[in-house]
């Protein structure tokens, strides 16, 4: 598996995209790549950016791509650059080793043999044609199609085996090649949408991330119920949107429920429980402090609503609680401690001045921030929940080729680690005219030579057990190495 | 018996055999060295106990699930796989000192859950899935295997350190014990090819996991991205090994820092990092 020529001149593009140690140096570059991607928070606002890092530095980070680090085109690049070294590697050495692996096994010579890892000796001394013979027997039954063949009077026994674990690096290979696929595919083909819809809402369009553009779904969605449910501890237990799925005339398509792990699909668009939100809608009563005259106004979260007669004050709504838990802490501010003090409202004015005023109203005491705001007093008239469920809207035509991708490379380990190409000569050296010789027993294994000792050892033993009834065993040497011993 | 009793059990246990293996190394006593090997066995069997009873103990009170939902839970799976891969296959190498390096790692583990909250907890929505033991199981038998990896890579640099300087005083007697370097070196590399499928797996897995919650298989999200950053690691190490003949210490340094972004992937990434796998903070 080694390039072609290892000396560094006269290397080409070629040789340089195939080698390994570009594969080396891609994976360690990815890898290092991908630890300041966790060290960078990736994919915030601008200005977060220029919060933490000052506009100069956040600047140049942003030009590097170190933001969307995953999607800059350098990173991309590397990983394309991966694609093409794996490819062009596999090219290349694909076909000597598919000619390794079609090829029968060569003869070899009694002195090559003698030099391979694996080597043991018996002598005997027996009629040579019964040996001959057991040998045969013994090789036909231990391997599939073994091979006989005679060079200067020594007869030679060769038989192989787990010859498809020389494919198992390349089909890993093509399962990395696959799953890239599989990924381009995905943005290419697939889109990924958000939608936020309420119980009883309708949408036909999503909002694809990150882009923000609608894009139409062909069909209306139509979300019934949205249910969530606790365990006694208060942990989440479930959430569930029920969904319909109708056609341009009304018909239904699909419907069910879709709930976390358990999304629901119609013509390769996917639904997937992602989110939810109880949006407040709370209804106030303003009076103006000088005059005495009251007004109701209706506020929806973070939307600016006027107050008073002109309307040249402005309030926002910034957070709404059904039942307000007061912290433990603050308790003492309330002549009745309690914890759960109903609906509390979070409100700012937001005066002609520039000057910005936060302030709490409570439903149930009406008098506790009296005096907070002086021009104005707000009391909760009403409110109301409304709960909206989000749904993540994916259609991802890649993930068939991801999951083959993944079954492949599974099967490409097996190939790899489980199983190795083990090659096995028997040599059986008779003295012409005499009872008596020598059985030279060698053997290799193609990617694990230091592990394949311990299953020499046995093959040889049951060889020599097959042979017991026609030798008299005289003496054996086995020079081997241990099960665990090896290197270079 | 109570789980919490089982698990320090197994912690005095794991204590135990590693003051075993040191005495072996220290006076080459054969004893102590079996003895070192049936406390780890006896540990082992604690925690899976342990185990099996708070599976059965979560189904009584009626939120059923396998007991590898949070931080405590992981820990002692995580301790449990560790000491599972040593007796599974580090004792082929029959050397202790590799007990005395791989040890710690189980006993350690296993004490600083004691700071942690143990309550049966249930499970969220998203943690509601088939693929949470696949996934869960996979990850941390890479991660055994990883473990016992890193302790035998240890061992290589300490004894290729030795080899190379050519000494051999009676004050180093556990350290010429040691099995040849080029030993070590092997059985590092069939641990890794071991963990590697196994790691890869347990990716998969939870790629297929995030498919069917989130609608995407791959996010980028931190706890991803350092599983990635691990495999990756392990890639080169394999290829410099298989494809380009590396042994020795370079491959023994890829293996100790394969197993220390292991262990930030799995501890780093929860405590350190925010992302998908919050839960699994405490």
């Amino acid at each position: 598996m080694k390039p072609a020529h290892d000396s560094q001149r006269g290397r080409t593009l070629y040789d340089h995209l195939s080698s390994v140690r570009l594969t080396i140096l891609l994976c360690i570059a990815l890898a290092l790549a991908s630890v300041l991607g966790t060290l960078l928070p990736q994919n915030q606002q601008h200005e977060h950016y220029v919060q933490r890092y000052g506009s100069t530095l956040a600047r140049l980070l942003e030009t590097l791509g170190l933001f969307d680090l995953y999607h800059s085109a350098w990173f991309v690049g590397l990983l394309s650059l991966l694609a093409l070294n794996l490819t062009v590697c596999t090219m290349r050495r694909l076909p000597t080793v598919w000619r390794a692996v079609r090829r029968d096994l060569q003869p070899p010579t009694l002195e090559a043999l003698k030099n391979w890892k694996q080597v043991s000796a018996v002598a005997f001394e027996a009629n040579p044609e019964g040996v001959d013979k057991a040998l045969r027997e013994a090789a036909g039954r231990l391997f599939r199609r073994p091979r006989y063949s005679t060079r200067d009077g020594i007869r030679f026994y060769g038989a192989q085996r787990g010859r498809f674990s020389r494919f198992g690096p390349y089909v890993t290979h093509a399962s990395v090649l696959l799953i890239l696929l599989g990924a381009v595919i995905g943005s290419l083909a697939g889109f990924k949408g958000f939608v936020i819809v309420g119980e009883g809402g309708t949408f036909d369009a999503v909002e694809l991330q990150p882009s923000g553009v609608l894009r139409p779904l062909g069909f209306t969605v139509h979300c019934t119920r949205f249910i969530m449910t606790s365990y006694p501890d208060g942990t989440p237990k479930e959430y569930r949107s029920e969904i319909v799925i109708r056609d341009g005339q009304g018909r239904i398509l699909r419907d069910g429920p879709v709930r976390v792990n358990h999304p629901l699909s119609y013509n390769g668009i996917t639904f997937y429980q992602s989110s939810y939100q109880s949006i407040p809608e709370v209804t106030f009563s303003v009076r103006e402090n000088a005059t005495g005259r009251a007004t109701t106004v209706t506020a929806k979260l973070n939307s600016p609503f006027p107050v008073g007669p002109e309307g040249r004050t402005r309030a926002m709504l910034l957070s709404f609680d059904p039942d307000f838990q007061m912290p433990q802490e603050m308790a003492h501010l309330l002549q009745a401690p309690r914890r759960g003090m109903g609906p509390a409202a979070q409100l700012v004015m937001l005066k002609e001045r520039g000057t910005q005023e936060v302030f709490w109203v409570f439903k149930n005491f009406p008098d506790f921030n009296k005096g907070k705001e002086d021009t104005y007093s707000f009391e909760i008239a009403d409110y109301k929940m409304y709960t909206y469920t989000g749904l993540q809207v994916v259609k991802d035509p890649g993930t068939p080729v991801i999951w083959a991708g993944c079954v492949l490379m599974v099967l490409g380990f097996l190939l790899s680690f489980f199983f190795d190409h083990e090659i096995i000569w028997i040599a059986l050296d008779t003295q012409s005219g005499h009872r008596r010789g020598t059985i030279l027993f060698a053997g290799r294994a193609i990617r694990h030579p230091a592990s394949y000792g311990g299953r020499f050892a046995g093959l040889v033993r049951t060889f020599e057990q097959r042979l017991a009834p026609f030798l008299h065993r005289t003496s054996s040497s086995t020079r081997q190495a241990g099960h665990l011993e090896g290197g270079r | 018996m109570k789980e919490t009793t089982l698990i320090s059990i197994s912690l005095l246990a794991y204590i135990g055999s590693w003051a075993f293996y040191l005495a072996c190394v220290t006076f080459r006593g054969r004893i102590a060295g079996s003895l070192g090997d049936l406390m780890a066995l006896a540990g082992l069997l604690a925690q899976a106990g342990a185990l099996v009873l708070r599976w059965v103990e979560s189904h009584r009170i009626g939120i059923g699930h396998a007991p590898l939902s949070n931080l405590y839970e992981s820990m002692v799976f995580f301790s449990f796989a560790v000491v599972l891969i040593y007796l599974l296959v580090g004792l082929k190498l029959r050397n202790r000192l590799l007990g005395v390096c791989v040890m710690p790692i189980a006993f350690l583990t296993i004490a600083s859950t004691s700071l942690m909250k143990r309550d049966i907890q249930p499970l969220v929505p998203a943690l509601q899935s088939n693929w949470l033991t696949a996934h869960v199981i996979t990850c941390f038998l890479g991660y055994g295997a990883f473990a016992v990896a890193f302790g035998a890579s240890i061992l290589y640099m300490v004894k290729s350190g030795r080899e190379s300087r050519h000494l051999d005083t009676n004050e180093t007697a556990f350290v010429d014990a040691l099995p040849r370097a080029a030993v070590l070196d092997e059985f590092t590399y069939r641990l890794i090819a071991f963990g590697f499928p196994l790691l890869t797996l347990g990716i998969i897995t939870g790629a297929a996991w995030a498919n069917t919650a989130w609608g995407t298989y791959w996010s980028w999200d931190p706890k991803e991205t350092w599983s990635l950053i691990v495999w990756l690691i392990y890639a080169a190490y394999l290829h410099a090994r298989l494809a380009r003949g590396w042994r020795g210490k370079k491959s023994a340094l890829l293996s100790i820092i394969g197993f220390c972004a292991t262990l930030f992937c799995y501890l780093g990434v929860n405590l350190l990092l925010s992302g998908l796998h919050s839960y699994a903070t405490g």
